[in-house]
């Protein structure tokens, strides 16, 4: 039996997938709508809070506007994922992956996929649409194992974001409760792909980096610095504004983005992440985002 | 001083691709390559020094980075007024000013 650590690790999380697998067809009861009058995002997690935007915001407007905030979080969400999937995918059976991570990244795919149907199902049933993506990919050449690294990277950017999301909302008494309910159970799963996620990322790390030139280090995390901050500025979709009846969505969107307040918040969101990312040495140091 | 913005009032229905942009119907096409000109400037990770050609092939250059091209689509639908498919269009698109202009505002 193979005993390094990772496949220790996907071992034990294999046993808590099968322990905790839910049917996602099943599982939620879907009220048949969300009342006006409901927080659907907590709202200190609303991408205007602590801003004059939102201050000047009757309780109404920000209850409509936390409406189209949920579905924008849950849309990127599930974006983020469809590329994580297709990914994992492509790494089963290979003989890079031990069979007990293979194993693992088994039930991380149907989890994923659970994801991306419940979230698909809740913006398809409130909003009558899911946030579309705004990525163009563009075909570049990395050196050997930066791809690797870059996949990884982003897997732990998407989950580690969204995680400080669903801690907040599984246990905010007052937003909608299929909203909590959905959080808590994302939260439950994506607290596993964590584990597994910070585990693999530090090996790749530690196995690739000492091969690559300095200036490829350099550009990997500059490249990693720019993902988070581009990450975050999607959280400030100026069509979510916009949906919710708000004005000059791009000048309300960039003047969010610039604000203190909200500066402040992606810091104390980003904080496990970039520390991870500092602590391994995968970035020299936490940067601003 | 307080910027521009106001206090939000109703608008248009959720979905709607209907134009809201103040920008949009004002800019004829020396405008919009001005305005597409400026704003890569800005946000240039190289030092761009003097007129930026409209030929000049943005990304390629590493004036742009692939993880700048969502911000621009964004500043472009605010020119237009209207939204982006992305799944839509080639990536050949963000080559250049050209490009930009002749696939997302040429009539």
């Amino acid at each position: 039996m193979d005993t390094q650590p990772i496949d220790r690790l996907a071992r034990q999380l294999t046993k808590q997938s099968r322990d905790e697998n839910w049917n996602v067809w099943t599982y939620f009861d879907w009220p048949e709508s969300i009342p006006d009058d409901a927080w659907c995002m907590s709202p200190e997690l609303c991408s205007l809070y602590g801003t004059e935007m939102w201050s000047e915001l009757s309780e109404a407007q920000q209850k409509k506007l936390s409406r189209y905030e949920i579905g924008n979080f849950f849309s990127l969400t599930l974006q983020g994922e469809r590329p994580l999937v297709a990914g994992m995918s492509d790494r089963l059976y290979q003989t890079k992956i031990s069979s007990d991570a293979t194993e693992y990244l088994h039930h991380f795919i149907d989890e994923e996929n659970k994801h991306m149907v419940m979230f698909g199902m809740f913006c398809q049933r409130y909003l009558g649409k899911v946030y579309p993506e705004k990525k163009v990919a563009f075909p570049r050449e990395y050196v050997k194992g930066e791809e690797e690294m870059s996949f990884f990277c982003k897997v732990l950017v998407v989950e580690e974001l969204g995680d400080y999301y669903n801690i907040v909302m599984m246990r905010d008494e007052r937003i909608a409760p299929i909203v909590k309910q959905i959080n808590w159970i994302h939260h439950r799963d994506e607290s596993r792909h964590l584990g597994f996620g910070r585990e693999h990322t530090k090996a790749l790390w530690e196995k690739w980096s000492p091969t690559w030139t300095p200036e490829v280090t350099q550009r990997f995390r500059e490249w990693l610095v720019q993902y988070v901050k581009s990450s975050w500025a999607d959280f400030y979709n100026p069509a979510m504004y916009k949906d919710a009846g708000l004005e000059n969505a791009y000048e309300l969107r960039q003047k969010a983005l610039a604000h203190p307040a909200t500066a402040e918040h992606r810091a104390k969101a980003s904080k496990k992440l970039l520390g991870f990312f500092a602590r391994t040495g995968i970035l020299e140091s936490v940067p601003a985002v | 001083m307080r910027a521009a913005w106001r206090p939000p009032v109703e608008t248009s229905s959720p979905g709607s691709t209907r134009p809201t942009s103040p920008r949009d119907g004002n800019m004829d096409e020396s405008k919009i390559r001005t305005e597409l000109k400026k704003w890569i400037v800005a946000h240039s990770k190289v030092p761009v020094t003097g007129e930026l050609p409209d030929d000049t092939p943005i990304l390629e250059r590493g004036i742009l980075s692939s993880l700048d091209i969502v911000e621009l689509v964004l500043f472009i639908e605010s020119l237009r007024g209207d939204e982006v498919d992305t799944e839509a269009i080639e990536p050949a698109v963000f080559t250049s000013i050209d490009t930009l202009y002749s696939g997302f505002f040429a009539p």
